[in-house]
Formats: C-alpha cells, sequence, structure tokens
C-alpha cells in the first residue's frame, strides 16, 4: 500500500494537469504543484475557501452555480472558466469535479482536476475575429455588386437575353451573401455575443410560418411534406429567432438533400415531460461514422460533399446550442 | 439628395442644409456613424431629422447603442436591395 501510495505522490507531483481535494463543503484539502503553477498561489493559500479566490471574478458565480447544479443532480462537473492569478495573469481551464461517497453513498468530498486551455482559447478567439473581420469586408464589395445589378435590370431597351443574365448574377451574389451571412452568425455565437429572450412560443405556428416561407423551394423540388401533431401542444419556452433559424436550417436541410420528389415528415409531440420536434426525410441520411462529428464547426459528411449543393456546415451546430439537438435511427435520417 | 464622403462633412452639412432624412454608414473615414449620431442628437439644429442607419457591420453593440440613440432603423446594406431601400424610406418621409 504504501509503495503504491508513493507512487501516486509522484504522479500528482509531476501530472501536468491541475489537481485538487476538497471536503464535502468545498472547503480545499489538498491542490497540486500543477494546480498552483496556474493558480498562481501557493499550496497554503488556497486551502479552506482560499483556493476559490483563485478563479477570475467575473467566472466565480458561474462556476459555482454549475458545481452546485452538477452535484446535486449526481453529475460530474465539467466546464471552462478563468483563473485570476495575483500577477495578474489570466489562464483559461478546462475543470472537471466529481463527488467522494462514502460505503452508504453520503458526499465526502471533491476530486477535481484543471487543464491548461489558454492557447487553444486564444486561437479560437483569433479564428472568430478572423471571420467577423473578414464577413464585413465580403459583404461590402458584394452589396455593391447587388445594387447596381438591380440598377442593370432597370435600364431601359435591355434585351431578354441580358436581362436573364442580370437575373443569374443577381441570384449568385445573393446566395454568396448568404454564405457570408451565415458565417457571421457562427462567428457571434462563439464570442457570446448572441442575446437570447425566452418566450413562450406555439412550435406549431412557428413551423408553420417556416413552412410558408420555403413552401417554393418545396414546390420546386416536388417533395411531399407533412407536419403532424401541432395540435394540442402547449407553448415551449424558447428564443423566436433562435429557435426559428434551427427549425429553418433542420427543414431546408431536408429539403436540399433529398432527392427530387421525396417525403419529409415534421412530427411534434410530448415525450416524459418534454417537447419534441422531430424531422425524418427519404434524402441520402447521415452516415454512422459522420454522427459524433455532426456538430462541428463547417462539418459536412462526406456524402454530402458529393451532392451539389453549396452549404457551409452551419446548420446543426446553430442547432446544438443552447437545448440538444438529438439524431437516432439507423443512418440518422 | 446630399452626399458627404465622411462623419465630418456630414455634420457640416447637417449645419448648413435643411435636411429631411439621413442615411448613415457605421465604418466611415474620420468619424465613426456613432460618433456621427451623437454629435446630431446633441445640436438643437439636428436633434429631430430621422436618421436610417445602412451598414455592413452588424456588430451588436454598436447595433444596441445606436438605436438607443433614436436611429429609426439599421439595415445591413448587402441583406438589402435598392427597392426595399426605396420603399424604406418613402415610408419615413411620409411619417
Amino acid at each position: 500500500v504504501r509503495q503504491s501510495e508513493e507512487r501516486f505522490r509522484i504522479l500528482t507531483m509531476q501530472a501536468p494537469v491541475g489537481i485538487f481535494l476538497t471536503d464535502d463543503d468545498g472547503n480545499c484539502l489538498f491542490v497540486n504543484e500543477g494546480w498552483c503553477t496556474m493558480a498562481g498561489i501557493r499550496a497554503e493559500e488556497a486551502q479552506g475557501q482560499g483556493w476559490l479566490g483563485a478563479i477570475h471574478a467575473d467566472d466565480r458565480q458561474r462556476v459555482s452555480h454549475e458545481w452546485h447544479t452538477a452535484t446535486q443532480d449526481g453529475r460530474q462537473f465539467a466546464s471552462e472558466y478563468r483563473f485570476h492569478s495575483p500577477e495578474g495573469k489570466i489562464t483559461w481551464l478546462y475543470g472537471t469535479a466529481v463527488a467522494l461517497r462514502d460505503d452508504a453513498g453520503a458526499v465526502t468530498g471533491f476530486l477535481g482536476t484543471a487543464t491548461d486551455i489558454t492557447e487553444r482559447k486564444e486561437a479560437d478567439q483569433m479564428k472568430s475575429d478572423f471571420v467577423s473581420f473578414a464577413t464585413h469586408q465580403l459583404r461590402t464589395p458584394l452589396a455593391g455588386i447587388k445594387w447596381l445589378l438591380e440598377l442593370a435590370k432597370e435600364e431601359p431597351g435591355i434585351s431578354e437575353d441580358m436581362l436573364s443574365y442580370i437575373q443569374d448574377a443577381r441570384e449568385s451574389a445573393d446566395r454568396l451573401i448568404k454564405l457570408v451571412n451565415d458565417l457571421l452568425d457562427i462567428s457571434r455565437l462563439e464570442r457570446g455575443k448572441l442575446t437570447i429572450a425566452l418566450q413562450a412560443i406555439p412550435l406549431g405556428e412557428l413551423t408553420r410560418s417556416v413552412l410558408d416561407e420555403l413552401s417554393p423551394l418545396v414546390q420546386e423540388k416536388g417533395h411531399h411534406l407533412t407536419l403532424t401533431g401541432t395540435d394540442d401542444i402547449p407553448p415551449a419556452l424558447v428564443d423566436r429567432q433562435l429557435m426559428r433559424q434551427v427549425i429553418l436550417n433542420l427543414v431546408s436541410n431536408a429539403i436540399k438533400y433529398t432527392p427530387a420528389k421525396g417525403q419529409i415528415v415534421i412530427e411534434i409531440g410530448r415525450e416524459a415531460g418534454h417537447l419534441r420536434w422531430s424531422i425524418r426525410d427519404s434524402g441520402i441520411g447521415i452516415p454512422k461514422e459522420a454522427l459524433p462529428r455532426l456538430f462541428e464547426k463547417f462539418y459536412r459528411a462526406d456524402n454530402a460533399q458529393t451532392i451539389e449543393t453549396e452549404g457551409t456546415g452551419s446548420a446543426a451546430r446553430l442547432c446544438r446550442w443552447p437545448s440538444p439537438t438529438w439524431l437516432d435511427g439507423v443512418d440518422g435520417r | 439628395v446630399l452626399t458627404a464622403v465622411d462623419g465630418e462633412e456630414a455634420l457640416r452639412l447637417s449645419q448648413t442644409e435643411a435636411i429631411d432624412l439621413i442615411l448613415l454608414d457605421m465604418l466611415m473615414p474620420k468619424l465613426h456613424g456613432l460618433d456621427v449620431m451623437r454629435a446630431l442628437r446633441a445640436e438643437e439644429k439636428t436633434r429631430a431629422i430621422p436618421v436610417l442607419v445602412l451598414s455592413n457591420s452588424s456588430r451588436e453593440q454598436d447595433v444596441r447603442e445606436i438605436m438607443q440613440l433614436g436611429a429609426v432603423g439599421y439595415l445591413v446594406k448587402a441583406n438589402l436591395s435598392l427597392q426595399e431601400l426605396g420603399d424604406r424610406v418613402a415610408q419615413i418621409l411620409e411619417d
């Protein structure tokens, strides 16, 4: 036992991650060297409630709330937050914690880790800043093209052919603008600037309004689209704008990736105290191996890349947040 | 219709001319749209002129701020057709 203890002691000391141990009230009993390096305080200073002082003031309340809800629900705590050292150094962390229990199942303390993710965070930030800058820069000349084409169309005496060229050019400009706008939405989402306003919204009505907007596309491809279960459903507490975007993304993807004259079925129903909004289509489906990556930014499954259509791979990403979107079924249709 | 090449010229024109409606960009040489808006609101002569913002920048914070300063609308140029812009302008001038 002593040998095993000694090994663990050395392992804890050498580990590049921060490790901490607290009692059941969250008073710190132990932190390793890695933790002290990231937090910028000594192990003695971390004792008791001292370790909470290492957490950035702006994150403290959120972390504490997440910690409490996780432990109350008996889940593992996992979150991203910052340390703010006395010297003013900011370190981004991915922190986890699990409850330790005695034989009777009572919580005796918590054991947790903290991994330095500062570099990743900085890279993410740079990427987001770039996307946001690039979208603004791209939109300016695109608006110019779009408006001048609109003026060109109004010129008197232009031929039918010329008119159709201008029309095609305008549609292309509009498609490009839409792609750029999709990129902008992604970058905003990442910077946490997207504000959410929760309201009680009837999902059936919201879905119908999206379908109205998309009906020309449905007709164009000759799909058969049905919507069921809209009656007798209580309103959902959601952000109208975001929920609308989620539904729009899911439905327009179904339209886009289903070969002409396909079937698209949307069902709304209750399930174990929740509302369930589901969509199924007779399209190519999503390969099983692509499912874990589905919510990644810009990810498009291999079989989607062989289809001739445009997409930034943003649809599912927007769907993931703030509430989970579930996928199931064979081939993930 | 008068055009100003930057924010400073816009403010100069707003003092010397009788203006019914201002179409304002955000990212301009010399003065940012927000600064122009603040200056317009600070002057007695220009305080009540309706301002419609047209920009390809859509920083949420800027949008919120300029709307709070009393802009009648914030339109992203790339998402707008001239037809829609014309309709909007006519509607504001009617009111």
